[in-house]
C-alpha cells in the first residue's frame, strides 16, 4: 500500500468528516431537545444518545487507513457541527479532538492495517474515553464518584457500540452498494 | 527523429473490485508524435474514457487498480507511477489539461473563475494576468464571458461542458485529455470549441462519438470495442444535417400545458407549451436557454412559480435527467421498477441491450450503460407523460438508433405524451414516416419570451404596504450598510473571537445577567461582520428546544429558576459565537486565510475546503433525487443514513480527479501559489476585535463590582 496520502484520500476523510459533521448538527438538536427526559438519569440520555457523536472517528479510520485518518475526520465533523449549530460552540472542536485523539490510537496500536470488528469496536471505546476525558472536568466537575463512574461507563459504552460498530456497519453498507470500489478502499 | 509524446503497448486495466478487465489493449500499440491529435470512439462502455484517464495518469495513482502493459507519456512511465506514486506524476501534472465527460458536475470549485484560476494558481501565474488568461479561453472554449462570475451550479449541462473545456485550455497544456468535451452543446458553441481543439498544438487525445466536427488530415483514430480495439483507422461519418429534421403536426389533446411558467430561483425566462397524448415533442435550443429547468415544470419536480400549470388528473409521470445517476443511485436498476413493470423492463432492456445490467450496481457501469438503464427504468412504468433530457448523450450510433425505433414504437407508447430535450442532430430519426406525430419546439423563441427579471426574496410574498415595511426592515437589518461601510472581517478573526466568547462564557458565573453580557455583543458584532439576520433566526428558532431543554433538565434536576435560566444563557452565549461569527459561511475565504496567513499546507486545504464548497450542491441534487423518486413511487430508503453516505462518498472520485488536474498538488511550501483572492485583514476586523474588548471590560468591570458589594 502506498504510504502517502494522495487527493482521493483528503477528499474522502473530507466527505466523511462533513457529512458526519451535518448529522452531528442535526444530532446536537435532538440531544438538547431530549434532555428534559433525562434530567434525573443523564448516563442513560448519554447510554443512549452519545455514541452517535464518535461515528465520524471510526468510519474515517475504518475507510482510509491511513495515519491520521481518523483523528481528522472526527474533527473535521465536529468543527462543520459548530459552524452549523451547536450549543457547546468552540468546544465542539475540542471535543471532537478528544474523540479522534482516542480512534487514532486504536487505528496506530495496529499499524492501520488491520480494519475489522474488534479494532472498530476499540477505536469507539477509546473514543467514547476521550470523551469522557473532556467532558468529566469541564462540565461535571463536582459530581459524586459513584455518578462519574456512571457517566463514563455510558460514554464507552455507547461510544463502542453506536460509533465503532455502526461505522463498521456502515462501511459493510458501502462496500455492498459499490460505493468504496470507486475510492480503493 | 524525436520520440513519440505518447506510447501505449499492451496496455490493461482492472479497476478495483473487479474482476474483469475495463480496459484491454493486448496486442496493440500506439504512439502519437508531439503535437499530434488521437481521436478515440467506440460504443458506450467500450473503454474511451478509461483510455483517457490512463493517457492522463490517473489510473492506479488517483483511481484504484491494476495497470500493466507500457504507457509512455511525456517521458513519463506510468505503468510504474501507478504503482508508487498517489497522485498524476509531477512531470505529467504542470503539462496536462483534461476535461472529464459530463453530465454530472466536473468542477472542483463552485464559481468559475475560481475554477479556472485554480490550475493557473497552482502554476504559479501572476495574479495580474490571470483574468485576461481566462477570458482568453471563454472565447476559444464557447463561453459567454458573462458567464465566468457566476455560480456553476447554475449552469445548464451544456454550459458545464463549455466551462470544463475553458478550464482545461487555460493554462496552455502541452497535453490536452478531453472526454466527450463537445457533448450537450449547441451546433455553433460546438464548432467553435471544435476548431479550438483541432488547431490547438498541444498532443491531444479526444474521445466523442461524432467524430465529424474533430477530424483532421493528420488525427489518427482509434475505434474500441468493449475494452478492445475494433479498428484504427476508420472515416467518420457525417452528422445528419439540422435542417433535415422534420416537424410533423400534434395530435391529441393537450394532457398538461405550462403557461408563462417560471421557476424559482432559476434565471430562465416564461414558458408556455402544451403536452399531447401520442405526440413526441423535440425541444430544442441553445446551450442554457433552460431547456432542462422547462422539463423539471413539466415534470413538477420543480415548483412553478409565476404563470401556471395545468396537468390532468392522476397523471402518471416520468422523467429520466441529463444525470442519470440522479434517478438510479446507488440501487440496481431492477429496484425502481415496480414489481407490476418487471417483463416490461426485461423487454426494453433487451431492446437497449442492457438486459445484463438490469441487477449491477450502476456506480460501476459506464455513462451511457446507466443512461440506457434510467430509460429503461422511465418507460417500463407506460407513463402519461415521458421526460427525456438529453437521452442520446453518450450513445453511439447504434444506440441512438434502437432509442429511436423505441421511442417511435406506436404500440410500446401508444398514448404517451413524450417529452425530449436534446442538441443531438441524431434523433432526427425519430422523424421517420410510420412514427408517430413529431414536433419540434425551439427553447425560449416558441416556448416563452427573454428573461425578466422579477424581484424575489421574503418581499414577492407579502401585501403592497406590508412588503414596503418589510422592505425598508430588510434593508436595515442586512448587513450590506455594515459591508459597505467597513467591509467583511477576515475570517480568522471571527473564529479567534469565537474562541474568545467561549472561553470568556465559561470564565463567568451561570447567571442570566453575566452570560447575557456576553450574547448580546456578541450578536452586534455578528451584525457588523456581515451576518445575515434572517438566517440568524432561523438558526435560532431551530435551537430553541435545546435550550427550552436544558432549562427544564436544570429545573427537573432540582436547580433553582435563576440557575436553571443562567444555564440557558450560557448555552445562548455559546451557541451565540457558533451561529452568527462564521457565517456567512464561506470556505473559500477561509481556505485563503489559512493558506496565505497560517501557511496551511495548498492541497489539504484546497481539498477540505473544496468538498465544504460542495455543501450546497449535494443538498440540492438529495432534493433533486428525492423529487424524481418520487416520481417513481420509489422514494422511500430504509437505511437512510447509508444512503446519504453513499452518494456523498459517489462524489468523492470526481472531485478529487478535478482537483487533480488542476494541479493543487503541485504547489510547494518553497513555492506557495499566486492567490487571485488576496486575504486581508481590516477595518471590519479592527471594530470587532474593539467591540469584544469592549465587552471583556464589562464583564471583568461587573465582576470586580460584585466583589466589592459582597466584601
Amino acid at each position: 500500500m502506498k504510504r502517502s496520502w494522495g487527493l482521493m484520500d483528503l477528499v474522502t476523510v473530507a466527505t466523511i468528516g462533513i457529512a458526519s459533521g451535518v448529522l452531528f448538527a442535526g444530532w446536537n438538536l435532538v440531544w438538547g431537545a431530549a434532555s428534559p427526559l433525562f434530567a434525573a438519569v443523564l448516563p442513560l440520555q448519554y447510554l443512549l444518545f452519545a455514541g452517535t457523536w464518535v461515528i465520524a472517528g471510526p468510519l474515517a479510520g475504518l475507510i482510509v487507513r491511513r495515519p491520521g485518518a481518523a483523528l481528522a475526520g472526527e474533527m473535521i465533523a465536529a468543527s462543520v457541527s459548530f459552524l452549523l449549530a451547536s450549543q457547546w460552540s468552540v468546544d465542539a472542536i475540542f471535543s471532537g479532538a478528544a474523540q479522534g485523539i482516542g480512534a487514532e490510537l486504536a487505528f496506530a496500536a495496529v499499524g492501520y492495517r488491520v480494519a475489522g470488528w474488534r479494532v472498530a469496536l476499540v477505536a469507539g471505546a477509546l473514543s467514547g474515553a476521550g470523551m469522557a476525558l473532556h467532558d468529566l472536568p469541564l462540565y461535571f466537575p463536582d459530581v459524586s464518584t459513584s455518578f462519574a463512574v456512571a457517566l463514563v461507563a455510558a460514554m464507552v459504552a455507547s461510544s463502542a457500540i453506536i460509533g465503532g460498530i455502526g461505522a463498521l456497519l456502515l462501511r459493510a453498507a458501502l462496500r455492498r452498494s459499490g460505493a468504496l470500489d470507486l475510492i480503493g478502499a | 527523429m524525436t520520440s513519440p509524446f505518447i506510447e501505449i503497448a499492451d496496455l490493461t486495466w482492472r479497476p478495483a473490485g473487479s474482476d474483469r478487465l475495463t480496459l484491454d489493449l493486448r496486442g496493440t500499440s500506439i504512439s502519437v508524435p508531439a503535437g499530434g491529435l488521437l481521436l478515440v470512439s467506440g460504443v458506450s462502455g467500450a473503454g474511451k474514457s478509461t483510455l483517457l484517464r490512463a493517457i492522463a495518469g490517473l489510473l492506479g495513482t488517483v483511481l484504484p487498480g491494476e495497470l500493466s502493459g507500457r504507457l509512455q507519456v511525456g517521458g513519463v512511465d506510468l505503468v510504474a507511477a501507478a504503482r508508487t506514486e498517489s497522485g498524476i506524476p509531477r512531470a505529467l501534472s504542470e503539462r496536462l489539461g483534461y476535461v472529464a465527460a459530463g453530465p454530472a458536475p466536473t468542477y472542483a470549485l463552485p464559481l468559475l473563475v475560481d475554477d479556472a484560476a485554480l490550475p493557473l494558481e497552482s502554476r504559479q501565474t501572476p495574479a495580474d494576468d490571470m483574468r485576461s488568461r481566462i477570458e482568453r479561453s471563454a472565447r476559444d472554449a464557447a463561453v459567454d464571458v458573462a458567464l465566468i462570475d457566476r455560480s456553476l451550479t447554475t449552469f445548464s449541462g451544456g454550459e458545464r461542458a463549455a466551462a470544463a473545456a475553458l478550464v482545461a485550455l487555460v493554462a496552455s497544456p502541452d497535453l490536452l485529455v478531453a472526454d466527450e468535451p463537445l457533448s450537450g452543446l449547441d451546433a455553433r458553441s460546438a464548432e467553435r470549441l471544435a476548431t479550438t481543439l483541432r488547431e490547438s498544438s498541444a498532443t491531444r487525445v479526444i474521445a466523442a462519438h461524432d467524430l465529424s466536427l474533430l477530424g483532421s488530415a493528420t488525427a489518427q483514430h482509434l475505434r474500441l470495442d468493449g475494452g478492445a480495439v475494433a479498428a484504427t483507422a476508420a472515416v467518420p461519418a457525417p452528422a445528419p444535417d439540422w435542417s433535415t429534421m422534420q416537424s410533423a403536426a400534434g395530435g391529441g389533446a393537450p394532457i398538461l400545458q405550462l403557461v408563462r411558467a417560471t421557476a424559482a430561483g432559476r434565471d430562465v425566462g416564461p414558458s408556455s407549451l402544451a403536452v399531447m397524448r401520442g405526440t413526441t415533442t423535440l425541444i430544442t435550443g441553445d446551450t442554457g436557454s433552460g431547456k432542462s429547468t422547462l422539463l423539471h415544470l413539466i415534470a413538477g419536480t420543480l415548483v412553478v412559480d409565476t404563470g401556471d400549470r395545468i396537468a390532468a388528473p392522476n397523471l402518471r409521470i416520468r422523467f429520466a435527467p441529463q444525470d442519470s445517476g440522479l434517478l438510479l443511485g446507488a440501487r440496481p436498476a431492477r429496484a425502481l421498477v415496480t414489481p407490476s413493470d418487471a417483463a416490461r423492463a426485461e423487454l426494453l432492456a433487451q431492446r437497449l441491450d442492457v438486459a445484463h445490467l438490469l441487477d449491477a450496481t450502476p456506480g460501476r457501469l459506464s455513462d451511457g450503460e446507466r443512461r440506457r438503464l434510467s430509460i429503461v427504468v422511465t418507460l417500463a412504468a407506460a407513463p402519461d407523460v415521458l421526460i427525456l433530457d438529453e437521452p442520446s448523450g453518450g450513445l453511439d450510433d447504434e444506440r441512438v438508433t434502437a432509442l429511436c425505433e423505441l421511442l417511435s414504437d406506436q404500440a410500446l407508447l401508444d398514448g404517451s405524451a413524450v417529452v425530449i430535450a436534446t442538441h443531438d442532430p441524431r434523433l432526427s430519426t425519430l422523424s421517420r414516416p410510420d412514427a408517430r406525430p413529431l414536433r419540434r419546439v425551439r427553447h425560449p423563441e416558441e416556448t416563452g419570451s427573454s428573461v425578466e427579471q422579477t424581484e424575489g426574496g421574503l418581499v414577492a410574498l407579502l401585501p403592497a404596504p406590508a412588503a414596503r415595511v418589510a422592505e425598508s426592515a430588510e434593508r436595515l437589518l442586512s448587513p450590506e450598510l455594515g459591508r459597505r461601510l467597513i467591509g467583511t472581517a477576515n475570517p480568522l478573526t471571527r473564529l479567534g473571537l469565537a474562541l474568545f466568547w467561549f472561553a470568556l462564557s465559561i470564565a463567568s458565573p451561570a447567571t442570566p445577567v453575566a452570560q447575557a453580557a456576553i450574547a448580546l455583543p456578541v450578536l452586534v458584532v455578528a451584525w457588523i461582520s456581515g451576518v445575515q439576520i434572517l438566517a440568524t433566526l432561523q438558526l435560532a428558532l431551530a435551537l430553541t428546544p435545546a435550550l427550552a431543554g436544558i432549562v427544564l433538565a436544570n429545573l427537573f434536576g432540582g436547580a433553582s429558576v435563576e440557575e436553571a435560566v443562567g444555564a440557558g444563557a450560557r448555552l445562548l452565549a455559546f451557541a451565540a459565537g457558533s451561529l452568527v461569527l462564521l457565517r456567512p459561511f464561506e470556505p473559500l475565504r477561509m481556505a485563503d486565510a489559512l493558506i496565505e496567513k497560517l501557511r496551511a499546507p495548498f492541497a489539504p486545504t484546497m481539498a477540505l475546503l473544496a468538498t465544504a464548497a460542495r455543501i450546497p450542491t449535494l443538498r440540492d441534487e438529495a432534493r433533486e433525487r428525492r423529487a424524481l423518486r418520487r416520481l417513481t413511487r420509489r422514494g422511500v430508503d430504509p437505511l437512510l443514513l447509508a444512503d446519504m453516505f453513499d452518494s456523498v462518498i459517489r462524489a468523492v472520485p470526481q472531485l478529487a480527479i478535478a482537483l487533480e488536474v488542476r494541479g493543487v498538488r503541485l504547489p510547494t511550501r518553497t513555492s506557495p501559489p499566486t492567490r487571485r483572492r488576496p486575504s486581508r485583514f481590516g477595518r471590519a476586523d479592527l471594530l470587532i476585535v474593539g467591540l469584544s474588548v469592549g465587552g471583556l471590560l464589562v464583564s471583568v468591570a461587573r465582576a470586580v463590582a460584585e466583589a466589592i458589594l459582597a466584601a
